[in-house]
């Protein structure tokens, strides 16, 4: 379970140009849900994904994910509850071309000190539920977007988190993509896991569970 | 896959500027070894000469150089040797000398008609022993035993061709055999290996006329670099062994305590009437010289490369890391810490710096084959190869600098 209160985030906070992204938000996102965020551009989206994925922390307020509050973890603790404990997909894929589809996904599994047999029985694990168990030796550079995406979403799962988190992942594919990238995160909320979708789409937004929509930092 | 391996990686992203900066900073240190070479160099010759500075001498090189016959040919004669030998200078016109170091050599073969394998064969005797001490691997003494069956010798580090305790037959030019007209015979010997000097192994060498340095007192006699084994042997054994040896001619001619200076120009005057003479303060002189101009030459060329290089390495660095940037910000959202980011843009930096300095201590060590070090262009000592670790430490060091500020300044 997620649970956020008073969440706010404020950058270059008391400056001329001060910007509170996030206003006090106070949410509960219960395990197994499948929830999409929407809001228009500035509404604060992003902002609530990185601070709940463990990039970025809050200026007040906190986020407890299943009881813990990350909001007060030293850098070493956050560093191990992005690696174990939640999964990130992106618009942009933020694939590394320098590596296969392989060492992509096996990336959170290194940075958590897995032993290197243990790591290739999870990363084959989630390339076959991905269905892109044959693409482990290609470069990023010779895959499609779809591919890309699903290689995105196998690195996510591939260390059995309790969240995913996808800030906008159809934005960069068409529609008949996007619906199968979708039917992917769908298959992942079906396993258990909590599936937290930033969407303009309204397409994807309305088969999730939940809806959640933000304006100027706050939940409407 | 480890998180080195992940950088190395990255690095790979960045190929062709960072082939670049490896190259010219292995350019840089070579040329520093080069500049600390020579220094090393003179520093290593001042310091042999060190015991015998502690005595007033002045040094005799003769104008012209010969030999009594040719060695390897039996009937070969030199009529103009007899010449020169008439007009030398007689020693013992010199007056209140304690010592006159006069370096000998002969020569030896595998067998006794002058083919095989050759030896030069250096013949140390009391006074070059104490005023020139021997430097050797495993501090072996070269107070040879009284043994008539062999001849106690000494080879340089680097002869692989040779071993300590190794005993060889060997056939050396016989006393009095070296006379005008007359053939050479060879004796044969029993040589016993008992020791080693060290590589690079400096060995009194008086032949070369001028004003000479410190340096022109010594010669390397390293196998590496003569191409040929060369044997040290003291002249006590050889003269017991019935063994001829030449003189190299060039005479250290080391004078009482209590000797005058008009004494001291007296001689040096007789001397003069005959070769080159060149007094101890000459020596030091012509040495401080030396390496003045050595630095003056050479430290202004090395200190302007440096900068160029420094300057693409920091470049390099900056490329590198805007350019990873994006693959540390993935790292950090897969649980990297931010730090460990820098600690990977480090290693990068540290993998070129270490890759231009293997490929520089591999173009020294070729440098050997191409007989670089017999014109002092290189002479990899210990602190030569410590002054280009220094210089590759400073590299890495001063490249890191812009990495850290870039990823300090940019938020994962």
């Amino acid at each position: 379970m997620i649970t956020i209160e008073k969440l706010s985030k404020v950058y270059n906070q008391g400056m001329p140009d001060e910007v509170r992204a996030l206003d006090e938000i106070c949410l509960t996102i219960n395990d197994g849900e499948l929830v999409a965020i929407v809001g228009a551009s500035g509404a604060g989206k992003s902002t609530l994904m990185h601070i709940i994925c463990g990039a970025d922390k809050a200026t007040d307020g906190i986020v407890a994910v299943n009881g813990c509050n990350i909001s007060s973890l030293n850098d070493k603790a956050l560093s191990e509850y992005r690696s174990k404990k939640v999964g990130t997909v992106f618009q942009d894929f933020a694939l590394i071309n320098e590596l296969t589809v392989y060492e992509n996904v096996e990336l959170p599994l290194i940075f958590s000190n897995m032993k290197s047999k243990e790591r290739k029985n999870k990363v084959q694990d989630a390339l076959e539920k991905m269905k892109i168990g044959n693409l482990g030796k290609r470069k990023i550079t010779q895959l499609s977007g779809g591919q890309k995406q699903r290689t995105a979403i196998a690195r996510a799962i591939a260390n059995d988190p309790l969240v995913v988190l996808a800030d906008e992942p159809t934005g960069a594919l068409d529609s008949k993509t996007g619906n199968i990238i979708f039917s992917c995160f769908k298959e992942i909320n079906e396993m258990g896991k909590t599936v937290i979708i930033i969407t303009h789409n309204n397409n994807i937004s309305q088969r999730c569970d939940r809806l959640i929509q933000l304006k100027d930092g706050r939940i409407v | 896959m480890s998180k080195l391996k992940l950088g190395l990686k990255l690095l790979r992203s960045n190929a062709v500027p960072n082939i670049i900066v490896a190259m010219q900073l292995t350019v840089v240190v070579i040329l520093c070894c080069n500049l600390l070479s020579q220094l090393d160099l003179l520093l290593l010759c001042n310091t042999k000469i060190e015991k015998i500075n502690g005595e007033e001498y002045s040094v005799f090189l003769p104008y012209s150089e010969y030999s009594f016959t040719d060695v390897s040919d039996k009937n070969s004669f030199d009529p103009g040797n007899i010449d020169i030998l008439k007009n030398s200078l007689d020693f013992s016109d010199l007056s209140d000398i304690k010592y006159i170091i006069d370096v000998k050599y002969t020569e030896a073969y595998e067998s006794d008609n002058f083919s095989g394998k050759a030896y030069d064969v250096l013949v140390y005797d009391e006074a070059c022993i104490e005023y020139f001490p021997i430097a050797t691997k495993g501090n072996a003494a070269f107070n040879l035993e009284d043994d008539n069956e062999y001849i106690d010798a000494f080879i340089t580090s680097g002869d692989s061709s040779l071993s300590v305790g190794d005993t060889v037959s060997l056939y050396l030019v016989e006393s009095g055999n070296i006379t005008p007209g007359k053939p050479v015979e060879l004796i044969q010997r029993k040589v016993r290996i008992k020791g080693e000097i060290k590589d690079p192994a400096y060995m009194l060498h008086l032949t070369t006329g001028g004003n000479i340095n410190s340096v022109d007192l010594f010669e390397n006699v390293s196998k590496s670099i003569s191409g040929l084994t060369t044997l040290i042997i003291d002249e006590k054994q050889a003269i017991a062994g019935n063994l001829s040896c030449q003189s190299q001619q060039g005479r250290i001619v080391v004078y009482d305590k209590d000797i005058s200076l008009a004494t001291v120009q007296k001689n040096e005057k007789l001397m003069a009437s005959k070769g080159y003479v060149v007094s101890k303060a000459q020596i030091k002189a012509n040495s401080d010289e030396a390496k003045s101009w050595v630095m003056e030459t050479y430290f202004p060329k090395v200190c302007f490369l440096l900068l160029v290089a420094l300057t693409g390495m920091i470049a390099a660095a900056i490329i590198n890391t805007s350019g990873t940037l994006k693959a540390f910000r993935i790292f950090y959202i897969c649980g990297c810490r931010w730090k460990d980011c820098i600690k990977i843009s480090l290693i990068n930096t540290a993998v070129i710096t270490i890759i231009a300095g293997l490929i520089s201590f591999l173009l020294l060590k070729i440098s050997y084959f191409f007989n670089l070090s017999t014109y002092g262009f290189i002479f990899t000592s210990a602190n030569t190869y410590m002054g280009c670790i220094l210089v590759l430490l400073l590299f890495w060091i001063v490249s890191t600098i812009a990495p850290m500020v870039i990823l300090r300044k940019n938020k994962p």
